[in-house]
């Protein structure tokens, strides 16, 4: 049922395709990617788009197309990690705020102050302590995106928690624990995974704006917000060194919103009866 | 002996609108391999007693009174092993994203450690489900209102409790498949024998099934009686009320019984029908009736109860 929804939504589709293309284009970067991305070229700096080089050469002559490719390797990582991280943390959090009353003010006021922090100060004070790389983005975005995990979490659980099937869980002796993980966590995962596609492009950006501040992926591993960075110099004399990175961007988390659409109508119980 | 011995149950709720007498001194029995049907309208107070048997209701009710099954208090762990129940609602009572079999197989590994396919087909062919092999494996929304309603009992009756308490089973079902399942829980006793504590509205399912009647109005137990006996000898008012509201071939104007079942705040020295009784008097009104025998000679708690001289 839910398949076929996002079949027939040609904007879904679409989305599906292109996340599809660049999470493979991401992981066989050393087939696909036409040049190595460190291959420097002094007789060819700073060339515009060509057919040779695709999206054209930065100032050390190397191939912007192939280092936009190994770049979505960090992008596609960051989202899916920093993801996990943040469900692996929100998911508990978030049900045991639902279900147990007790909790919830704690927890809840917890996540209203972490939503308060700002995105940026609580990565520039992670990188500080843990230096910058790639597993500093994944944390701090990780982080910054548990505080919607656990209210999605909380309120599934406050919906599903009434429900009769829990309440004949329970008059049948289910303890707290099967409630829980076996009645409660399965009916929320459509819940769960509208917000992690939601959220998977929120960290591809994340992973940008903290490259390019040099507090995530540092230079020489490319990186779409590392390639940003470079660009700033040669904005006057090589735009498409800014223009591209960008679009890939662009066009990346585009795609997964649009996937993220499609998907949140498809398991939309609401929409259901249509 | 009796399977289930109730003895003044009294259950009060705490509400933002103040306390909420639901159960007031509520006694009755369960005898082994029983069917006890008990009746009244809503807001009687049934389903907060059959709650209350396994510690069930939310904690906002505070619950006073003796409940012995067997000669002990009941504990949550008798949820599902000892006492095991069914709702209203089959639609909504099963989980969505659970086969059939894995819900069955799960009540059975928590109470007996283990499941197996062969027993759980067992059980879908004991509630009388059609090519249980096939259903096994389908999800709740494949599934009829009826089916659901089997597979629940199929559950409920997994471990082979003592006593299946069954809350308005019928009611959300057509009057067709209701009958199917009556069927069912009658077998039930027959099979594996289990009591059956049900909880109704429907006079029509207790003429089907009950063996005896516990009646209850605004929280108090007001008569109590075999099923033949409470049919042709309804001796408190209210009893009465509940027959003639029951359609019959022939009588064109259902007689209704006038008002609204009153919440009760606290206990009162007054008899809980007074204000919709056509029999009411002073002491009705001012003296609370003790449930005692009656002119047909079964317990009834009126004043002035029918069958008696007039």
């Amino acid at each position: 049922m839910t398949v076929r929804r996002i079949l027939r939504n040609p904007l879904a589709m679409l989305g599906l395709v292109v996340v599809f293309v660049a999470t493979v284009a991401a992981l066989l970067a050393e087939f696909v990617a036409p040049f190595p991305f460190d291959q420097v070229n002094f007789s060819e700096p700073l060339r515009p788009p060509s057919g040779t080089h695709i999206f054209g050469t930065d100032s050390i002559g190397r191939d912007q197309l192939s280092r936009a490719i190994f770049g979505l390797r960090a992008s596609v990582t960051v989202g899916l990690l920093s993801v996990a991280l943040s469900l692996a943390v929100g998911v508990p959090l978030g049900l045991l705020a639902g279900f147990y009353g007790f909790l919830d003010p704690l927890v809840s006021r917890l996540t209203d102050t972490a939503l308060a922090f700002p995105f940026l100060v609580l990565a520039v004070g992670l990188a500080a302590i843990l230096g910058p790389s790639l597993s500093t983005a994944v944390i701090a975005i990780g982080i910054a995106q548990i505080p919607a995990v656990v209210r999605v979490m909380r309120s599934e659980t406050l919906r599903l928690r009434g429900m009769d099937f829990v309440a004949a869980a329970v008059a049948g002796g289910a303890g707290d624990a099967t409630v829980l993980l076996r009645h409660i966590l399965p009916n929320a995962v459509s819940a769960l995974i509208v917000q992690a596609t939601v959220a998977i492009p929120g960290a591809i950006i994340g992973e940008a704006v903290l490259s390019f501040l040099g507090l995530g992926v540092r230079p020489p591993t490319p990186s779409l917000g590392v390639m940003l960075a470079d660009a700033q110099t040669f904005v006057r004399d090589g735009p498409w060194m800014a223009v591209f990175p960008g679009l890939t961007i662009v066009v990346l988390t585009l795609a997964l919103n649009l996937l993220g659409d499609g998907l949140r109508d498809a398991l939309d119980p609401r929409e259901s009866r249509r | 002996m009796s399977l289930l011995e109730v003895q003044d149950l009294t259950v009060r709720f705490r509400t933002e609108e103040g306390p909420v007498l639901a159960v007031d001194e509520a006694s009755f029995s369960v005898a082994t391999r029983e069917v006890v049907a008990l009746v009244g309208e809503s807001g009687c107070g049934k389903s907060v007693t059959a709650l209350a048997l396994t510690d069930l209701l939310p904690r906002n009710a505070s619950v006073a009174g003796a409940i012995q099954l067997n000669g002990v208090r009941p504990s949550p762990r008798a949820r599902g092993r000892d006492i095991a129940y069914i709702f209203q609602e089959p639609m909504t009572s099963l989980n969505p994203v659970l086969t059939v079999g894995r819900q069955i197989g799960e009540v059975l590994k928590r109470h007996q450690g283990a499941s197996s396919r062969a027993r759980i087909i067992e059980l879908l062919e004991l509630v009388g489900i059609p090519l249980p092999g096939r259903r096994i494996g389908e999800y709740p929304h494949q599934l009829s209102g009826g089916m659901r309603q089997r597979v629940m009992i199929a559950m409920a009756v997994a471990c082979r409790p003592k006593l299946l308490v069954a809350d308005e089973p019928t009611t959300a079902l057509d009057v067709t498949v209701q009958a199917g399942i009556l069927d069912v829980l009658r077998n039930l006793r027959d099979e594996i024998g289990t009591a059956l504590l049900l909880i109704t509205h429907d006079l029509g399912v207790v003429a089907d099934i009950a063996d005896r009647v516990v009646v209850m109005y605004a929280g108090r137990v007001i008569e109590q009686a075999g099923v033949h006996r409470l049919f042709a000898h309804p001796t408190h008012p209210y009893t009465r009320g509940l027959l003639d509201a029951v359609p019959t071939p022939g009588r064109p104007v259902l007689k209704e019984i006038p008002g609204r079942v009153p919440v009760m705040r606290a206990t009162s020295d007054a008899c809980t029908f007074a204000d919709r009784c056509w029999r009411v008097t002073e002491q009705c009104r001012s003296v609370r009736p003790v449930l005692e025998p009656g002119p047909a000679g079964h317990p009834a708690r009126c004043w002035h109860p029918l069958g008696g001289k007039e």
